[in-house]
């Protein structure tokens, strides 16, 4: 038998449940108090214009998304979520939370390392006929492919990932993908498996907290790129010039804060401890189609003009010195369909870097090589 | 917009409460019938003209009803009950029919094509039309006065709490809150605090439950295993029943504040020992409106017993078409008119007492083999699922597709959700009169529950893009 609610008992839920209701938009249209707000790499929607009103399906429609993503405490409550999933549950929806503060991220795991281990024998000789597509184009034009692919932490320490996640097949078919590179000729293959492999013995390869390699070990593949390409250009080899000195410093990786929680995890990260006295250089920022050019004013000596194409781990190789070693390093991220035809006069190199879980989507098709394709399949 | 989205909560719910509780009495239905309209359009943008024109065409037709000579009013009623169906078969049911035709001409050895049909189903089509036939039915057997109004009729057709997934609300149920209602303290407290929970139930149960089987009804057969199947369709089990029957309950709460008595919709049927039962518990807006408007026109259990068996079976195949236009859902009506039509026999011949616990075992048993129908994509799927629920393939928990599945906020969901479906609510709440009343100590669990609802609502809408970096 239950005990009935007296007057104000009643007046005291009904009043917490409209200020339930009511405390959004008070903070939505105070701004107070302050809700720090996530990054969350997207543009969030935009307001209904007023005029779309006009078109008021339209109108409804965009305004229930623009309220969804701009409604007060939101991001303090997805917040809210996420930690209590972490410090109650010890899960998170997007990060696997492996041992000794190692993360690593879900859909990496469980859809795209999958996804390449299902690519065929085919498949595999598809994409390694484009490479060799890609240096022949290259070559026409006088310019040499370099090669560096990346695999992710998975591969280098299965052992700190869950027990759930442990599905990694210890032979991958990337590893495959990377014995065809070693075979191609006429291309510069910079193997980084095979030097983080033998590197983690040492030390930590990797950001326990990031999905990135750390920047010493960035240093390390930096540096035998560099030291390749001299070596190819005749050059006295190690031409690379900066001594590796190591700091450590606390920090959460992309991984910690894409949880996101109030509090993300961090760790005890290596990093590059030396700033190095940079030559005198020009930098241009945002020249079609590079994300930057830096061009050194006193160039003798230096590697000839190089197209870097990578995503982020190259940055890590870029903070270490890379681009210092060059007469001109042209950088792209994310390159355009028309890229190669774009390449400046003069550039002799072009490194093309990527990480593993790119494979099954053609790769090099972005750049365009398909134009060359002489067998008539797109 | 769904009650579980920000926009409605946040906004729309807190709007409305404002201005309903300050409009004169008056004012009310027209205020309540006009946000139900801004309500569906908000989901169904032009389709609301549907549900006017559903409003228009029964008010008119139900005065008429009223008016109109005895030898006519059957052709009328008949009439009215044809037009209310042609948008359901229209926009929910051509595609099928005319591919089951298709299929049918096909097996005939007839191979025969026409343009594609795929019209944009109008949200809750399915809940609007049954409640409109049921008025023009109750006017035409004279069980009930034609509203005089049409804002009052608007207003009960489309009142948005209970619009588009129920309950379904008979015209006679709420006849004179319709005319007259009172806003009572009682009635506000008790309705907040269903509500809190149905937002609770539909969130932080069906919501979760739904990762689970959404995750283990996409792997492909041979990923299939004994444990793992057995955790889907038990998932799923607790999913669609926390996610309608938790809709069901902000409806009524919402009803409630409102200062309506909407009938309950669920009475906890995983608690039932017989298929018979569980109808009895189950969607029992839906079930009432079959028995009342279908099963017993046609002679219910009157008759023969041949007959009444017909009865049911075709009760029930028309049950499972009115939850989907798809093959797997009139098997899945016709499994369940099956097993009721087996336990009728049975009772008949056998008279066998089962004991209650056995009983609850088989119609736990066969309810969930059911939902295997309801869930999977196909009836293929459905065959694969199965054949996996019953082998003894891949039997250890401790495989890591269970371990990634099942994660400790999952298993403790699960455990809540099982406990929730099976202990007695009356141990927490007095059910009296139709109507819940909750201690205050309730009431307080009901704003931890929604406060943690919201919490983990707010995810909903957080996608960030993780390549962003490449």
């Amino acid at each position: 038998m239950t005990t009935p609610a007296s007057r104000m008992e009643k007046i005291a839920i009904i009043s917490v449940f409209f200020a339930l209701l009511l405390l959004p938009i008070i903070q939505m249209v105070t701004r107070f108090p302050t809700v720090s707000l996530l990054d969350e790499n997207r543009n969030r929607e935009r307001t209904p214009r007023l005029g779309e009103i006009l078109s008021p399906v339209a109108f409804v429609s965009q305004a229930q998304k623009w309220f969804a993503d701009h409604y007060g405490y939101r991001d303090w409550l997805i917040r809210a979520k996420t930690q209590i999933d972490y410090s109650v549950f010890g899960v998170s929806d997007k990060v696997y939370i492996g041992k000794e503060g190692w993360l690593y991220l879900r859909n990496i795991i469980d859809s795209e390392i999958p996804a390449e281990d299902e690519m065929s024998d085919a498949d595999l000789t598809a994409v390694a006929k484009r490479f060799a597509e890609l240096r022949d184009v290259l070559q026409e034009r006088g310019i040499s492919l370099v090669v560096v692919t990346n695999q992710l932490k998975d591969k280098f320490y299965p052992e700190f990932l869950p027990y759930a996640a442990r599905r990694i097949m210890s032979h991958r078919r990337f590893d495959d993908f990377r014995a065809e590179l070693h075979a191609m000729p006429g291309i510069v293959y910079i193997d980084t498996t095979e030097i983080l492999e033998s590197l983690k013995s040492e030390r930590q390869v990797f950001h326990k907290t990031d999905l990135h390699w750390n920047d010493p070990a960035a240093a390390e593949v930096a540096r035998t790129l560099v030291n390749e390409i001299a070596e190819a250009e005749h050059r006295n080899v190690p031409f690379w010039r900066y001594p590796l000195k190591i700091k450590i410093e606390k920090m959460s990786g992309g991984e910690a804060t894409f949880m996101p929680l109030f509090y993300p995890p961090n760790e005890q990260a290596l990093f590059v401890a030396e700033k190095f006295p940079a030559p005198p250089y020009t930098y241009e920022v945002a020249k079609d189609p590079f994300e930057y050019i830096a061009r050194f004013v006193n160039d003798q000596g230096l590697l000839p003009p190089t197209v870097l194409c990578g995503d982020s781990f190259s940055d890590g190789m870029v903070r270490a010195g890379l681009l210092d070693h060059f007469q001109v390093l042209y950088r792209t991220k994310s390159p355009p369909q028309d890229l190669i035809s774009k390449l400046p006069v003069g550039v002799k190199y072009f490194i093309y870097q990527f990480i593993e879980v790119r494979l099954p989507r053609g790769l090099v098709t972005e750049l365009g090589i398909a134009r060359h394709d002489t067998t008539g399949k797109p | 917009m769904l009650f579980s989205s920000p926009a409605f909560l946040f906004a729309f719910l807190p709007a409305f409460l404002v201005l309903y509780f300050a409009a004169p009495r008056a004012s009310k239905n027209g205020l309540l019938f006009f946000a139900s309209l801004f309500f569906y359009f908000t989901t169904s943008g032009e389709l609301t003209a549907i549900l006017v024109l559903s409003v228009f065409f029964n008010y008119y037709l139900s005065l008429r009803l009223e008016t109109t000579p005895a030898r006519l009013k059957k052709a009328y009623f008949c009439a009215g009950v044809m037009i209310n169906i042609f948008p359901l078969l229209y926009y929910k049911y051509s595609k099928f029919f005319l591919s089951a035709v298709r299929d049918v001409l096909a097996a005939l050895g007839w191979h025969v094509s026409w343009p594609a049909v795929n019209p944009i189903l109008p949200i809750g089509i399915s809940f609007f039309t049954f409640q409109a036939i049921s008025y023009i039915a109750d006017v035409y057997m004279g069980r009930v006065k034609p509203a005089r109004n049409l804002i009052d009729f608007g207003m009960y057709h489309s009142c948005f709490p209970q619009l588009i997934a129920g309950p379904i609300v008979r015209y006679q149920e709420i006849q004179t809150q319709v005319h007259r209602r009172e806003i009572r303290l009682d009635d506000v407290y008790n309705g907040v605090t269903q509500f809190c929970f149905g937002l609770g139930k539909k969130v932080i149960l069906a919501d979760n439950m739904g990762v689970v089987a959404d995750k283990i009804f996409k792997l492909s057969p041979h990923s299939l295993g004994f444990t793992a199947s057995w955790i889907g369709v038990t998932a799923y089990t607790l999913q669609i029943y926390f996610d309608f029957s938790g809709y069901s309950d902000m409806a009524i709460g919402l009803g409630r504040v409102l200062g309506f008595w909407y009938p309950e919709n669920f009475d906890q049927p995983y608690r039932s020992r017989s298929v018979t039962e569980f109808w009895r518990r189950w969607h029992m807006t839906l079930s009432r409106w079959f028995k009342d408007y279908v099963y017993i026109p046609m002679g219910g259990n009157r008759s023969a017993m041949a007959r009444t068996l017909f009865n049911l079976f075709l009760v029930f195949f028309l049950c499972g078409l009115w939850h989907g236009a798809a093959y797997k859902f009139v098997v899945w009506g016709l499994y369940h008119g099956g097993l009721l039509i087996s336990e009728r026999l049975a009772k008949r011949w056998f008279r066998l007492p089962v004991p209650a616990f056995l009983g609850w075992i088989y119609a736990m048993l066969a309810v969930m083999v059911g939902w295997v129908f309801f869930r999977a994509e196909s009836l293929t799927a459905a065959m694969a699922y199965l054949r996996a629920m019953f082998s003894l393939r891949n039997v250890s928990m401790l495989n890591p597709l269970i371990l990634s599945t099942m994660t400790m906020d999952k298993v403790v969901y699960l455990v809540l959700g099982i406990l929730c479906s099976l202990v007695p609510y009356q141990w927490f709440a007095s059910y009296a009169n139709n109507r819940y009343s909750f201690a205050p100590a309730l009431s307080v669990c009901s704003l931890f529950v929604a406060v943690l609802a919201i919490i983990m609502m707010s995810v909903n809408g957080f996608s960030p893009f993780i390549y962003f970096r490449f």
